[in-house]
């Protein structure tokens, strides 16, 4: 598992690593007209498969949530621990790709009135309350409980991002992707397409090595309780 | 501030974010690997 | 003999620990059960599974034939009298007031306090009491549904000894042999030796059952007049001003910071609604002002085994932010009854959602080191969405 993990890990971060490169060198410049800063939309090749990430995070932040909260699944819970970091880590990269090429794109870093940000910026506040908070509380039955409670309900944002740009196109674009009023080029969607991939082997990477690293901190506390009885 | 800026300014965030991440993982988890070797070997020098 | 108090199955952990696992208890009308054991052997977690503020791994807790908690989530409540280790009081509660609270009738308070060497301290505000005084209340506040009952009650009593001094243990002891004898039901966690006297059955931890035959008492139904369902949260911010100190300071706080740098007449729609009713929104930010009364003695577990909401000032945070509200317009020179509202609304609603993220934490060890504010950015979307609605 460790090994799984970490090799993982190294593949996405190295396919991250071509989207990165591809991006600079090989994606197709965008026409002048459509866009303010046509240099910063390369940004878009990383901002795009970090949010794709992210709502991956999310989707396991709630099924770890879930079966550890009804079922009682210990390895839930380390899904729980692992993807609410890997949420953090992912929304904050979204996050702040965003804001930069929101500031160069619509001249602001950020709009109060738009559904998306707003409501994405809402789950990684989310991740890190639940990153920081169970690190605040020794662990118990009642952490878990209540941790895994806001990770359930913090999912009933993540339809609302998705869908935000559909519904109101209020400063975020609108899809891409898969619909008739998106435009990409087909070299810009190869691009896209290496860096999802990428983004997606090494968001299971972490979180299997996050799981991992949960598991080794619970069995380190095992032991320490055990030492202390034996001492 | 020019387009490269912004991009160059986004790449070097997000490759920061990114290693600093991975890092931590990779360090935590060899310092508790080796914390619970100490333990184990503690735990069975105590029961000889 | 009916069943007051049954407790089928019960498994329950705290912490780390399985402390209960496949627990059965039952206690009928005219019975008094005493738990005995060694510290964190589970006997306040007996009580407090049966009151229904754990949850239940398995299992369930019925009160006088009603399902107050299950393994599946399953909630309700009844009337039953509860006691628990802390004294669950507020500091700004009046002793007789809080036991006309308890009762929800009014009845002759003066005399049950003078029986508890209290009535000199009827309309003191129970902060001032010494921890024993206190400690009365408490049980008093456990014992009370059943005494002025004819019906069976199931009364709860975690360490009720605890804190009382040898007078008040004899008396709550001919309390409980009176109660026995009206054909209540007690289950009481307890190390004391007069208490283990009275019981007719003693369950010492994890389950060793003995019978005996205490004395009986003699129950006196303690009379009542009218139903009396005041609404304890108003009373309490009234009385404290905790409103007006925690939420209408914040809101007055915003306004004069934006009055420092913004001339309202001069602004636009947009930006002239989002001064309006920047106000309210920091007020409501800053959740109920009962909440943080209700954590003084845990008193918020008390509330929570009684009703689903407990005491709480949603309308009065509803009324400050109006007023803020209308404030910020007469300052801004702009009259509409809709943004007025608007104002009013948004304020609840925003304090209504931090309270239930606040009270969603109460369960954790260490509920004031969760950094709840982080989960609060997201209130100032119903605010962006108000004023450009508005606008």
């Amino acid at each position: 598992m460790k090994r799984l993990g970490e090799a993982l890990t190294l593949a996405g971060m190295a396919g991250a690593g071509l989207t990165l490169w591809l991006g600079l060198t090989w994606a197709p410049s965008v026409a002048i007209e459509a866009f303010e800063s046509p240099d910063a939309q390369r940004i878009f090749y990383w901002h795009v498969p970090s949010a794709w990430a992210a709502m991956l995070s999310f989707l396991f932040l709630f099924i770890g949530s879930t079966m550890w909260f009804f079922k009682r699944q210990q390895w839930a819970w380390r899904l729980h621990v692992a993807s609410s970091e890997a949420g953090l880590a992912t929304g904050l990269m979204c996050v702040l790709s965003g804001t930069i090429w929101g500031a160069a794109e619509w001249g602001i870093p950020w709009d109060w009135t738009d559904v998306r940000l707003n409501t994405f910026a809402m789950l990684t506040l989310l991740s890190l309350f639940l990153v920081l908070g169970r690190r605040s509380q020794p662990d118990g039955i009642e952490t878990r409980d209540t941790f895994s409670t806001f990770g359930m309900y913090g999912f009933l944002l993540v339809p609302i991002t998705y869908f935000a740009t559909r519904i109101w196109q209020i400063r975020h674009p609108g899809p891409v992707v898969g619909t008739s009023e998106g435009s990409l080029n087909s070299d810009m969607g190869l691009v896209l397409l290496a860096g999802a991939i990428s983004f997606t082997i090494l968001i299971v990477g972490h979180i299997i090595s996050g799981m991992r690293l949960a598991d080794l901190e619970l069995r380190l506390e095992d032991l320490a309780s055990k030492y202390e009885e034996v001492i | 501030m020019s387009g490269q800026i912004y991009l160059a300014t986004a790449y070097l965030g997000m490759i920061s974010a990114l290693a600093i991440w991975t890092w931590t993982v990779l360090t935590r988890s060899h310092s508790l690997e080796s914390r619970i070797e100490a333990l184990e070997k503690s735990l069975g020098n105590g029961e000889e | 003999m009916a069943v007051l108090i049954e407790l089928e199955d019960l498994t329950v952990r705290r912490g780390r620990k399985e402390v209960l696992t496949g627990w059965d208890l039952k206690v009928n009308n005219g019975e008094v059960v005493v738990l005995i054991g060694e510290n964190g052997c589970g006997k306040s977690t007996v009580i407090e599974a049966a009151a229904g503020l754990l949850n239940l791994e398995k299992g369930s807790s019925t009160i006088q034939n009603q399902i107050i908690r299950d393994h599946q989530g399953r909630r309700g409540r009844a009337s039953f009298g509860l006691c628990l280790q802390d004294d669950c009081v507020m500091g700004d509660e009046l002793v007789g007031e809080r036991l006309t609270d308890v009762a929800q009738v009014e009845f002759d308070v003066k005399s049950l306090l003078a029986e508890w060497n209290l009535d000199h301290r009827i309309n003191d505000k129970i902060a001032f009491l010494s921890g024993g005084q206190r400690r009365k209340i408490a049980v008093l506040s456990g014992i009370l549904p059943a005494m002025i009952s004819e019906e069976p009650v199931a009364i709860l009593l975690d360490e009720p000894d605890s804190g009382l001094d040898d007078l008040s243990v004899d008396k709550l002891v001919e309390n409980l042999l009176n109660l026995a004898a009206g054909g209540h039901g007690i289950l009481i966690a307890s190390h004391n030796e007069k208490i283990s006297a009275v019981a007719n059955r003693i369950i010492t931890f994890p389950f060793f059952e003995e019978k005996q035959s205490p004395q009986v008492g003699n129950f006196t139904k303690i009379e009542t007049t009218t139903a009396s369902k005041k609404n304890v949260g108003s009373r309490l911010n009234i009385r404290t001003m905790s409103g007006l100190a925690n939420n209408g300071i914040a809101g007055l706080l915003v306004l004069g910071s934006l009055l420092a740098f913004i001339n309202p007449k001069q602004l636009d729609s947009e930006m002239l609604f989002a001064f309006i009713l920047a106000p309210a929104l920091a007020a409501g930010l800053n959740g109920d002002p009962v909440f943080k009364l209700l954590q003084e003695n845990r008193a918020h577990a008390w509330w929570y085994a009684r009703m689903a909401a407990p005491p709480n000032a949603f309308f009065h945070v509803f009324l400050g932010c109006g007023a803020l509200t209308i404030l910020s317009s007469a300052i801004a020179g702009y009259w509409d009854l809709k943004v007025i509202l608007s104002g009013a609304f948004l304020g609840a609603f925003t304090a209504i959602i931090v309270a239930a993220l606040s009270h969603a934490t109460l369960r954790l060890a260490r509920p004031n080191a969760v950094m709840l504010r982080l989960l609060t950015p997201i209130l100032i979307l119903p605010w962006a969405i108000l004023v450009s609605r508005l606008s």
